[in-house]
């Protein structure tokens, strides 16, 4: 396995993307692309699952901000899973949490 | 001017002297090292400790005594592990004749294999201290080296001579000199400050000085020999020395050579940063490993604090932008600090598998903390960045660096108003009521600078709007010994777990205990203890310990922490 990895689950209209490892300016583009494809499907609500999520850097934010911009062009809100503690403390701190939605 | 690395070419101000340099990467595990080849001998300065190295050595010094048999003189600046642990290593050609040149000072160190000033015990893989007979020991008081030369096998001698300094008494470097043929000499200067053995060789127009330029940076002043009179001395006289309009070119130890003036620069400043110096802790084993673990902890604070500084600009361009349209333009280098962060991170991560000394994690901090200084000194960062964020990192930064150089920051603490501090930061933390709309109004004709404003505004809004923070019970005493700041930083910091955590109603409380004030947070619910993350939590602990105070948290539910602050006048070094 590679430093960071994100497989895609898709089940019925929900897309769901498991990221493992750190989301920083070294690995926050092969989150991009996939996450922001997902982003891009008619109709498909997207979560993105942090349970392996180690470390989360502004690169990482980043990406995330734009999957929630491309969402919100089809009113959807970009859902992320299993975050961990100390990253939630970051995206609440960041105020993220105002337009994405965090469990 | 400048050195190619990796190739011969002539030393400069000189006829027939040439040199070739190995740069090594820049870290504290192996030096660069500098091959010269004089008419009658090749020089080998600072083998240093890399076997890669050491191949690439024999085999430029073996082709240079193929095309001319010479005897080699391994010369080195300092005693060092990482300049010196090769320096019986090299792998030459039979018959050659080697011989080791050093201050006496280094030469006892290593004879003894002294771990503590070789400074061999910073490496995890324990390497050995090479002990290596030293055939010249350079300055030694009774100097029976510079009287007797440097004797050979067939009974020839390099002549080494003592020589009158033309500098000024007050700063005079003592001086010695080894005639390399056909008039050309290598002079040697005794410049200790960063080791006592320390010395700076002169070649033609080129000066190599060591590890000298950094002998005042955090994480390297304080280690086994070195001294801050002898340091602050030889930059006087370094200084003299570069101001001649007969040298070029200086090579430290580490990194790139720079011009005369250059360096000279360089060494002013360092000299500058050097004057305060005087009551470094001295650096040891276990202070590298408490370093280590406080480097930790400053990464992981530093790196949410600017994570989050990015994120509220992030978040504010969510509600400025639509995707595809118009990005965020302020002139911040957010790449640069992500970047930064990034490399350190993953710099410690090394150190877990082993791989890494502790002290190169801390230098690698020094080397972020400073970057991210940097990136924090434009005035755009002040217009576009929530100041008490910035304020905050700004502070993580500085105690940081001052620490890692053995400083005691906390003498110069002053004491705060805790109720006063405490009053501020609830107002802080209150609700904003939109603000006045005119500024944005004087703007709406430019689109830019309305977005610029639009943006800057919406970053500094506090994302906690929806958690209340009352001060309660507040006691009469209120003055401790902790600056207002500080508190400020860690109590916010703790509001901002608790919030994201699941809080939403926190009360803040001051009371006395034993003579001492405390302040206690107590959230409405029960808080995961990860949500604060144990190192950030430590870095407080680490903090107001060194004040003379303490943190904890509480084992009943809801959630609360207990700061039991430092007494007046009472802060420990």
């Amino acid at each position: 396995m590679g430093e960071f990895e994100v497989t895609i689950e898709r089940l019925a209209a929900m897309i769901t993307l498991h990221a493992a490892g750190p989301v920083d300016g070294r690995t926050a583009a092969a989150l991009h692309e996939p996450l922001l494809a997902a982003a891009a499907v008619p109709n498909a609500a997207v979560c993105l699952d942090l349970a392996r999520v180690s470390y989360i850097s502004n690169a990482g934010l980043r990406v995330l901000l734009l999957a929630a911009q491309a969402l919100r062009a089809r009113d959807e809100r970009l859902h992320l899973a299993h975050v961990p503690p100390h990253i939630a403390n970051v995206l609440t701190s960041a105020g993220f949490t105002s337009f994405v939605d965090v469990a | 001017m400048s050195l190619a690395p990796n190739t011969w070419q002539t030393v400069p101000g000189s006829r027939s002297l040439e040199i070739f340099p190995i740069l090594a990467k820049p870290s504290i595990v192996s030096s660069n090292c500098f091959i010269v080849s004089a008419p009658n001998a090749i020089l080998v300065v600072d083998p240093g400790a890399s076997h890669d190295q050491t191949r690439r050595i024999s085999d430029v010094v073996t082709a240079a005594f193929a095309a001319s048999q010479r005897p080699v003189l391994v010369i080195l600046t300092h005693c060092h592990q990482d300049h010196s642990q090769e320096a019986d290593s090299l792998t030459l050609p039979a018959g050659t004749e080697l011989r080791r040149l050093a201050h006496d000072a280094a030469a006892r160190v290593l004879e003894r294999s002294d771990r503590a000033l070789s400074c061999a015990y910073l490496y995890p893989w324990n390497p050995p201290v090479c002990n290596a007979p030293i055939h010249c020991r350079l300055f030694a008081p009774d100097d029976a080296c510079e009287a007797g030369g440097l004797t050979l096998g067939r009974g020839d001698r390099v002549e080494i001579t003592r020589r009158a300094t033309s500098l000024a008494d007050d700063v005079a470097l003592a001086e010695r000199s080894v005639a390399l043929g056909d008039g050309e000499r290598l002079d040697i200067y005794h410049t200790p400050g960063h080791t006592s053995c320390s010395v700076s060789l002169r070649l033609g127009a080129l000066l190599i000085i060591g590890d000298l330029p950094f002998a005042a940076n955090p994480g390297l002043c304080g280690l086994d020999g070195w001294n801050h009179e002898e340091l602050v001395r030889t930059l006087q006289g370094l200084d003299r020395m570069l101001d001649k309009p007969d040298l070029a070119i200086c090579c430290p130890g580490h990194g790139y050579e720079l011009s005369t003036a250059a360096m000279r620069y360089k060494l002013r400043l360092m000299r500058e940063e050097a004057r305060d110096l005087t009551a470094v802790e001295g650096m040891n084993a276990n202070r590298i490993a408490g370093l280590k673990r406080y480097t930790d902890e400053f990464l992981e604070e530093t790196s949410a604090l600017f994570t989050i500084l990015s994120g509220r600009l992030y978040a504010a361009s969510y509600y400025l932008f639509d995707e595809g349209m118009e990005r965020l333009t302020v002139p911040i280098d957010l790449d640069g600090i992500d970047g930064t962060l990034t490399e350190f991170r993953r710099f410690a991560d090394a150190f877990n598998q082993c791989t890494t000394p502790e002290l190169s994690v801390v230098l690698k901090g020094v080397q972020a903390a400073r970057s991210l200084q940097e990136a924090l000194a434009g005035d755009d960062v002040q217009r576009f960045l929530d100041p008490s964020l910035v304020g905050r990192a700004q502070r993580r930064l500085t105690d940081f660096l001052s620490i890692v150089r053995g400083l005691q920051f906390l003498s110069a603490e002053s004491p705060s108003r805790v109720n006063s501090v405490l009053a501020q930061l609830v107002a802080r933390a209150a609700p904003q009521a939109d603000t006045d709309a005119s500024e944005l109004l004087a703007v709406a004709d430019d689109r830019r600078s309305f977005l610029d404003l639009l943006t800057r505004r919406l970053a500094v809004r506090s994302p906690f709007n929806q958690v209340t923070v009352d001060l309660v019970e507040a006691c009469e005493r209120s003055e401790a010994g902790i600056a207002a700041e500080r508190l400020d930083d860690i109590v916010t910091s703790l509001i901002e777990a608790m919030a994201a955590g699941g809080a939403r109603h926190i009360r803040l409380g001051t009371e006395t205990a034993t003579d001492q004030l405390l302040v206690r947070l107590t959230a409405d619910t029960t808080i995961g203890a990860e949500a604060i993350g144990q190192r950030r939590l430590a870095l407080y602990g680490r903090t107001l310990g060194w004040l003379g105070g303490s943190i904890e948290r509480e084992q009943d539910a809801p959630t609360t922490f207990l700061l039991r602050l430092p007494e007046l006048h009472g802060a420990v070094g």
